[in-house]
């Protein structure tokens, strides 16, 4: 690795983005073996002189060597061609990290709802667990029996909260990180809820 | 003539040789664990300064409400990725990255506290969008892919979620303020 060459940065307003992407994980290897099998014809490996060596020799050979004008042109097109062919690469592998992330980080998600009971199982346990994580109630919609209770044990980074949207008494008010809350449903109805924190957070509890 | 053209085409193609290439050697650098770990506490206090701050300026209860979750939410972030670094015995550790979000931190708090009124609440819920948006493609970008320690990683891979339904309910708030 060379030292890299300074005026490197990038425009715009998330600043705070473009210098984090800079350290994409994605290796220099695959970009340099791509870029001489792109044009191996190349003058070999211009990218390692540092940019004013590499521009003298390429002045110098072109203003004093006998080289005709249409050499020039054609080395020049070749050069530029190759240039935007390894930029196109550059910024294809630069998304991909991105993508392979996705695609790791979707099972996570996955897990959690298939590892839940499924959405509207009976159970004749006193007890019945409704887990937060990830910014989800899982189940989100599950039935119980009256007189059970349900318990919502808050698995996540932040506190949520158990609140009746419209009508119901549900109100948990600031549930922490780690800490659970409890209620008894002592009517038959359908119990729609959600969290005032993250408005998105929905579930609903029907009692039988 | 056609000399002159040959020479500028070449010094553009090896100019742009030359920052493609920088592009590549600044990305060969991910962050340890530790780095990783100071890039999330970063992140995380410097909106809780924004929220702040908001929750003083802004006389719009939706703005105050998503202020209040803001420093709610990324406080206990901070505090479980606190005592996950006690837990694991790791010193979190400065970075150029780290250092970047704390200045630029700093530069938007100097913006935003000469604002008032609803030129202020636009400008702050504006900024979050776009820092919970740039969070986002950090983590998934660098913080993920590098993070070595399981728990870390379970630890980002939680405040993901977290981070989308932030950016999801600034839109919402954003959307109200137009």
């Amino acid at each position: 690795m060379t030292a890299a060459p300074p005026q490197i940065e990038r425009e715009g307003a998330a600043r705070t983005q473009s210098d984090v992407d800079g350290h994409a994980p994605q290796p220099a290897f695959h970009l340099s073996t791509a870029h001489r099998q792109g044009i191996d014809y190349e003058e070999p490996t211009p990218s390692e002189l540092p940019p004013s060596v590499g521009l003298d020799a390429k002045t110098v050979r072109i203003v004093s060597g006998p080289v005709s004008l249409r050499t020039v042109a054609f080395w020049a097109i070749v050069i530029f061609i190759g240039g935007f062919l390894h930029g196109r690469q550059m910024s294809q592998l630069e998304t991909r990290p991105a993508e392979s992330v996705s695609r790791e980080s979707a099972p996570v998600a996955q897990a959690a709802t298939v590892t839940a009971p499924a959405p509207t199982q009976e159970s004749t346990a006193t007890v019945i667990p409704v887990t937060i994580r990830l910014v989800k109630f899982s189940p989100e919609t599950i039935e119980v029996r009256t007189g059970q209770t349900v318990e919502w044990a808050n698995n996540d980074l932040t506190p949520h909260t158990v609140t009746s949207q419209g009508t119901g008494d549900l109100n948990s008010g600031s549930i922490d990180a780690g800490a659970s809350w409890r209620h008894t449903f002592t009517q038959a109805g359908s119990f729609p809820y959600y969290c005032t924190f993250h408005p998105e957070m929905k579930g609903t509890i029907i009692v039988k | 003539m056609l000399k002159i053209i040959a020479l500028t085409i070449t010094t553009a193609a090896l100019a742009a040789f030359t920052t493609v290439h920088a592009q590549t050697e600044a990305a060969a650098a991910p962050p340890n664990d530790a780095q990783i770990a100071q890039i999330v506490l970063t992140a995380d206090s410097v909106d809780v300064d924004y929220g702040n701050l908001a929750v003083k300026k802004t006389k719009n209860a939706q703005v105050k409400a998503f202020a209040e979750t803001m420093i709610r939410d990324h406080t206990s972030v901070n505090n479980q990725a606190t005592a996950l670094a006690k837990k694991l015995g790791m010193t979190p550790e400065a970075s150029d990255t780290s250092k970047s979000l704390q200045s630029g931190g700093e530069k938007e708090m100097a913006k935003l506290k000469a604002m008032e009124g609803a030129e202020f609440d636009k400008a702050y819920i504006d900024n979050e969008v776009a820092y919970h948006e740039s969070v986002i493609g950090a983590l998934d970008k660098v913080l993920l892919p590098n993070a070595k320690n399981a728990e870390l990683k379970n630890l980002l891979e939680s405040g993901r979620p977290v981070f989308v339904s932030h950016l999801n309910h600034a839109k919402e708030v954003q959307a109200c303020l137009r």
